[in-house]
């Protein structure tokens, strides 16, 4: 609310909060409801006129840089999904549009590797594991062998993950899992990505939903 | 970060390819070569974000054809 009494008649603003079509979404929108202020300014001297009634607070700001993530995670959204020949969903990588290039760290891939190898040497069943793992995930679809032609390209922009062998405590199965926090250069592919919307629903949300109808389902 | 147990999210390459160094046909006495990730690969910050997105898609697209 804002009152400008010293420019003629009173002009109140007053806002609500709003909930999107998606129902995740909420704004501020000028409020329909009336008013009446029955006290007159005019009679008993205007009151001191403060330029500084408005501030943003620390909260708001914090909720600002919330929206931004979740505006970038909607631009990727946005971002040609189709389905490939094989019938699957093809999505982007989720990378950061404003993020630099990633660097080409191959022969720090190639440090990691021949230290994995080395490990084959003492620990023989390991081997076999990881051999077999590899051929799977192969054999799936989910990585496959770059061709020759486009081996060491000295313009492509390649970034070479670190893989080790993981031992499930529970199952006893071996995984090969790829360290995304591999650091080269200052730069490393987690920091790259995009963070995604925050999963929970806050608690601003669920209150809104009550308001929304009768029943909120959460 | 692990393999997504889904294969229906393959992963566009828009700036950079991701790779890594592996053996040829997965014989350890062949030479060392170099293998490009189709797949999103879970475990990182947007995985989970990824993942239901994907789902949610999926359903949308089964409600379509129905």
């Amino acid at each position: 609310m804002y009152f400008d009494v010293s420019r003629g008649p009173a002009h109140i603003q007053t806002c609500c909060t709003q909930i999107g079509a998606c129902g995740t979404e909420y704004d501020l929108v000028t409020c329909p409801n009336m008013i009446t202020v029955t006290v007159n300014f005019r009679e008993k001297g205007a009151p001191e006129l403060k330029t500084d009634i408005f501030h943003t607070s620390e909260r708001m700001t914090k909720q600002y840089s919330h929206l931004r993530t979740r505006n970038s995670w909607t631009s990727w959204r946005q971002v040609s999904i189709h389905t490939n020949t094989l019938g699957n969903w093809e999505l982007p990588h989720p990378s950061r549009s404003s993020f630099p290039s990633m660097p080409n760290n191959c022969s720090q891939a190639e440090g990691y590797l021949r230290n994995f190898v080395k490990t084959f040497k003492c620990k023989p069943d390991l081997k076999a594991q990881c051999l077999e793992f590899m051929e799977k995930v192969i054999s799936k679809g989910h990585t496959s062998l770059v061709p020759r032609e486009e081996l060491h390209v000295p313009s492509g922009n390649f970034f070479y993950l670190s893989h080790l062998p993981i031992f499930h405590p529970k199952k006893g199965s071996l995984r090969v899992v790829f360290d995304s926090s591999l650091e080269f250069e200052s730069v490393y592919l987690s920091k790259s990505l995009i963070a995604g919307p925050v999963q929970m629903s806050s608690l601003v949300e669920v209150i809104m939903s009550l308001r929304k109808e009768n029943v909120a389902v959460i | 970060m692990t393999w997504s147990k889904c294969s229906t999210l393959t992963m566009l390459i828009q700036n950079t390819e991701i790779r890594f160094l592996w053996f040829e046909d997965c014989d350890p006495i062949k030479e060392i070569t170099e293998y490009r990730i189709n797949v999103h690969l879970f475990g990182n910050g947007p995985s989970p974000a990824i993942a239901t997105f994907g789902l949610k898609m999926t359903v949308n697209h089964g409600e379509d054809k129905g």
